[in-house]
C-alpha cells in the first residue's frame, strides 16, 4: 500500500509554502486590521481594542465585551502570541 | 516600515511648558511617516533593565528627524529623565514610527476634526501640520481641552494657524484656569457639540487624551449622531 492510498486526499492538497505569497498581505501595520472577538463576535480594528500592559506580556482585550483577544510575551527570546480569543483577522487586499 | 530598534541622536530639545518638553530626533537614514503614528523609545538602565515607552510624532522635519514632545508624569519611570536629563547629543533606542489605525492623510476625504485632552494634542498636531504642510483645503477643526493656558503645547504655532489658516479653526476649552474673559470648567457635551463639525458633514473623527477623556467625548459624539466607525480613538498611559 503506497502513501497515497493511505492519504486519499494526497493529491488535492499543496503545502503551506504555497501561502507565502497570500500571507505576505499580512506584513502590514496590523493595528489597523479587523479583528472578530472569537466570544461575543464584534468586530473592531485592533487598534480601538483595549491593551492592557501590567500584566507580565501584553493583553489585548475587546472593547465590546472584554474578553481577550490575544496575549503577546516575551519568554526566553522569543515573542510569543496567542490569539485563542480571535476568530477572524482581516486586512485589506494588496 | 521599520520593525528592528535603532540608535537615533538627540539634535535639540525646547521646552513646551513648565513639566514637558519637546525633544527632536535624528535618525541615521531618512525617515518617513504618517502623521498620529507613534515612536517607542527604549532606555537601558546600567544594570541591563529596559523600558519602553511609546511616544506621539508631533512632526517630522525632512529628511531624517522626527520630533517628540514628553509631558513628565508624576512617578514616571522614564518620562523624568527625558524630559529633565536627556540632552542633545544622548542617544536612545528608537522602534518605528509605527501605527497605521489612529493616523492621518492630507488625501483623506470629508472634514478634519480633532479633540484633544492635554498632551493628547501631540498626535493631533501632527496631522494639523500635515494638513498645513499639504496645503489641503479640507476644512478642519481642534477642540483642545487644557487646564490653562500654561499647559498649551504650541500655542504660538496654533494661534498663527488659527488666525492664518483659513480652512483651520482652534478653540480651546480650560478646565482650571483660563485668559481674562474665557469660560473655565469641566468639558461639557454641549462644548463639544458646538466645537465640532455636526454628524451630516461626515467628519473624520480623532479623540487623544486620558481614558476617561476618550470614553466620554467617544460616547457623546455617538449620542450626537456621529458614525462610531469614522471616530477613532488614542488613549495615553498615565
Amino acid at each position: 500500500m503506497d502513501s497515497a492510498d493511505q492519504h486519499p486526499h494526497d493529491h488535492d492538497h499543496l503545502d503551506g509554502n504555497a501561502l507565502a505569497g497570500a500571507l505576505e498581505q499580512f506584513m502590514v501595520d496590523l493595528t489597523s486590521a479587523r479583528c472578530t472577538c472569537a466570544h461575543c463576535g464584534s468586530s473592531s480594528a485592533l487598534g480601538a481594542a483595549l491593551l492592557y500592559t501590567h500584566a507580565p506580556g501584553m493583553v489585548l482585550r475587546c472593547p465590546t465585551c472584554t474578553s481577550v483577544l490575544l496575549c503577546l510575551s516575551d519568554q526566553e527570546g522569543r515573542q510569543v502570541l496567542t490569539v485563542d480569543g480571535i476568530r477572524q483577522f482581516a486586512v485589506t487586499s494588496r | 516600515m521599520r520593525k528592528s530598534w535603532q540608535a537615533a541622536e538627540v539634535s535639540a530639545v525646547r521646552p513646551e511648558t513648565a513639566r514637558s518638553r519637546t525633544i527632536r530626533l535624528r535618525f541615521p537614514d531618512a525617515v518617513t511617516g504618517i502623521a498620529g503614528q507613534h515612536v517607542d523609545l527604549r532606555l537601558t538602565a546600567g544594570d541591563g533593565y529596559q523600558a519602553v515607552r511609546s511616544y506621539s510624532v508631533a512632526g517630522w522635519i525632512p529628511p531624517d528627524e522626527l520630533e517628540v514632545t514628553i509631558e513628565e508624569l508624576k512617578d514616571g519611570e522614564v518620562s523624568p529623565f527625558l524630559v529633565n536629563d536627556l540632552a542633545p547629543g544622548d542617544e536612545l533606542e528608537v522602534r518605528g514610527p509605527v501605527g497605521g489605525w489612529f493616523t492621518w492623510t492630507p488625501d483623506q476625504e470629508g472634514p478634519l476634526q480633532l479633540i484633544a485632552g492635554g498632551s493628547g494634542v501631540v498626535p493631533l498636531m501632527a496631522m494639523l501640520r500635515a494638513h498645513s504642510g499639504a496645503g489641503s483645503a479640507v476644512p478642519a477643526r481642534l477642540l483642545y481641552s487644557v487646564r490653562g493656558p500654561e499647559q498649551v503645547f504650541y500655542g504660538s504655532e496654533l494661534a498663527v494657524i488659527g488666525q492664518e489658516n483659513p480652512h483651520v479653526t482652534v478653540d480651546f476649552a480650560y478646565s482650571r484656569e483660563a485668559p481674562d474673559g474665557q469660560p473655565v470648567g469641566r468639558l461639557t457635551r454641549e462644548a463639544v457639540m458646538r466645537a465640532c463639525f455636526p454628524p451630516e458633514d461626515l467628519p473624520s473623527v480623532y479623540v487623544c487624551g486620558s481614558t476617561g477623556f476618550v470614553e466620554a467625548v467617544a460616547s457623546w459624539l455617538v449620542d450626537a449622531g456621529h458614525e462610531a466607525g469614522r471616530i477613532r480613538t488614542e488613549r495615553y498611559g498615565g
